[in-house]
């Protein structure tokens, strides 16, 4: 565990950045950033979940990685390219998937549609991509003609995920993909982002449920105020009492509520 | 009396769902209403016009008041009126989105660019009536009390023709389920990878090719004036809100019933009441069913 890491960023252990984000300064309104230099990376096929209190800029900062917010300063990497500059469909064609945390799915459109529409830029390879998200989850295979909106809530975060996962992503981003489920299906989706990452797909996630998420974790960053405020392996995060104490017990009270 | 009521109300509401589509399609993907798409039906009223000007109606044929050069000018004119519908975001809509233009100012806008489009027409062409062709139609009577032009029938296969094919498109094509997609979310649109300056170019050229289409119909039945489309205008409106913003089901059907209302209501009242009548069923829908009769409601 690195304490207060806001400068440069330390590689871990022999992995190749996928994604890597160095100083960035992003948000709403000009001069008046949400996330105001935060530097992280994310490897190949790993999982890296950021937490931190309320109002800490986490999800702005997937949304300005996503190319939905302002970014006034710093450098967002895909695979040593520079995403800045560019448009939401771009970063997505460059290589980003983003399950957002609210209407992640299109409820007014079937299953199918869903999917296609995730797989919007990809050609012929549509056809043969659609069969495996099919095999990828199952339930969703046998609701396909179905609108979105007649989905429970976790068939729903599948189908955001299985969208997000069309295009064969670089890295996966996920805005609190627990956020309203029931307690059983929260495990379930952090477990099959688990088997997603180590099937290769390296996955960045925000999360509310701060505990469980740690627990199927490789790495974390804790956001403070816009800005780094601890980082290292979820295991050591998860472990460290000075940690649970001032984010993990908060993060599960809100849960539990 | 109520049966050909009835009949000339379909056909009326076959033009109204035409517009009515183009409209519908605007409102629930560009998110504003555009009060210029009247302007739209006029346009290509006159563009299909000044084909005929050149190439002529065509030899009646089938009992029609016309040959196949009208539908070449009709087809002409709906490609340009699409064309130029998307011209007018370029020039004027896209411009405003980009500065953060609330809807409102949109729709302000939208007012403004009718009012230039239609004076532009009055410029070229000036206030008189114009007609595609001179030919004279008879009724035929198909029930007691039952009348019909071939025109009308001609008019309500192709629209039927019409919005089958543009259903096909919105179910099945990626761009027109893409198109779907952008209604209910942009930003999830935009993050699936969707260019959403294609989308909006494709709304706009089917929207004004419905509307062009719309106007030929209206001028055929039986001749084209300045205000042709803003006259529609109201009808229109309450056809797209009636069936529910973004059903293409809803404005078709919408279409039919405002037509079929304003026909019914000729039979007890005079006639200058006729332009309240799509002000009234606005109304009532708007009480009873806010999202229309195939709406979504909104989440």
């Amino acid at each position: 565990m690195n304490p207060v890491n806001t400068a440069a960023v330390q590689p871990s252990a022999g992995g190749t950045a996928v994604l890597q984000l160095q100083d960035l300064v992003a948000g709403y309104v000009p001069g008046m950033p949400i996330v105001q230099g935060a530097s992280l990376r994310v490897d190949v096929g790993e999982m890296v979940t950021i937490i931190g209190p309320n109002g800490a800029g986490k999800s702005t900062l997937m949304k300005a990685i996503a190319g939905l917010v302002r970014i006034e300063s710093g450098r967002i990497d895909l695979r040593g390219q520079s995403l800045l500059g560019r448009a939401s469909d771009q970063i997505m064609q460059a290589g980003v998937g983003f399950v957002p945390q609210t209407g992640n799915v299109f409820a007014t459109l079937s299953i199918h549609e869903n999917l296609r529409i995730g797989g919007y830029i990809l050609g012929a390879e549509l056809t043969q991509r659609l069969e495996q998200a099919y095999a990828m989850f199952p339930v969703l295979a046998d609701k396909r003609r179905q609108k979105a909106r007649t989905l429970s809530g976790g068939q729903r975060q599948m189908l955001a995920i299985a969208r997000a996962l069309m295009t064969n992503p670089s890295v996966l981003m996920l805005d609190e993909p627990s956020a309203g489920l029931a307690p059983m299906m929260v495990q379930e989706v952090f477990e099959s982002l688990h088997r997603l990452s180590r099937q290769g797909v390296s996955i960045l996630m925000v999360e509310q449920n701060a505990k469980g998420a740690l627990q199927h974790s490789d790495r974390a960053y804790i956001l403070v105020e816009g800005r780094n405020h601890l980082d290292g392996a979820a295991r050591s995060l998860l472990d460290d009492p000075a940690v649970a104490a001032a984010f993990l017990g908060a993060a599960r009270r809100r849960v539990d509520a | 009396m109520i049966l050909q009521a009835l009949t000339d109300g379909v056909f009326t509401g076959a033009i109204v769902s035409l517009g009515a589509i183009g409209l519908s399609l605007t409102l629930q993907i560009m998110r504003f209403a555009n009060f210029a798409h009247a302007e739209f039906m006029t346009i290509g009223a006159y563009l299909a016009l000044a084909v005929v000007t050149f190439i002529g109606p065509g030899t009646p044929t089938m009992g029609l008041s016309f040959g196949w050069q009208l539908l070449l000018a009709a087809l002409l004119a709906s490609v340009l009126a699409g064309a130029m519908s998307w011209w007018l975001d370029l020039l004027v809509f896209r411009p405003l989105r980009r500065s953060g233009a609330a809807s409102l100012v949109l729709v302000f806008a939208a007012f403004g660019a009718a009012l230039v489009l239609r004076h532009i027409l009055v410029l070229i062409w000036g206030h008189d009536s114009y007609f595609y062709t001179r030919e004279l139609q008879l009724g035929v009577m198909i029930l007691p009390g039952m009348r019909v032009l071939p025109d009308q029938v001609f008019i309500l296969a192709l629209t039927v023709l019409l919005v089958i094919v543009l259903h096909l498109y919105l179910t099945f094509h990626r761009t027109g389920i893409a198109m779907r997609a952008m209604a209910e979310s942009p930003t999830l649109a935009q993050v699936c990878g969707i260019r959403v300056d294609s989308v909006v170019r494709t709304t706009w050229l089917i929207s004004g090719f419905m509307a062009a289409m719309a106007g030929v119909f209206s001028g055929l039945t039986p001749q084209l004036h300045p205000e042709l489309g803003s006259n529609l205008l109201l009808s229109v409106f309450a056809a797209a809100i009636f069936g529910g913003v973004g059903s293409l089901p809803g404005a078709v059907i919408g279409g039919l019933l405002v037509g079929i209302a304003e026909n019914l209501f000729l039979l007890v009242a005079n006639p200058g009441y006729k332009p309240a009548m799509p002000f009234l069923l606005l109304l009532g829908v708007l009480w009873l069913r806010p999202q229309g009769l195939l709406g979504e409601k909104s989440s």
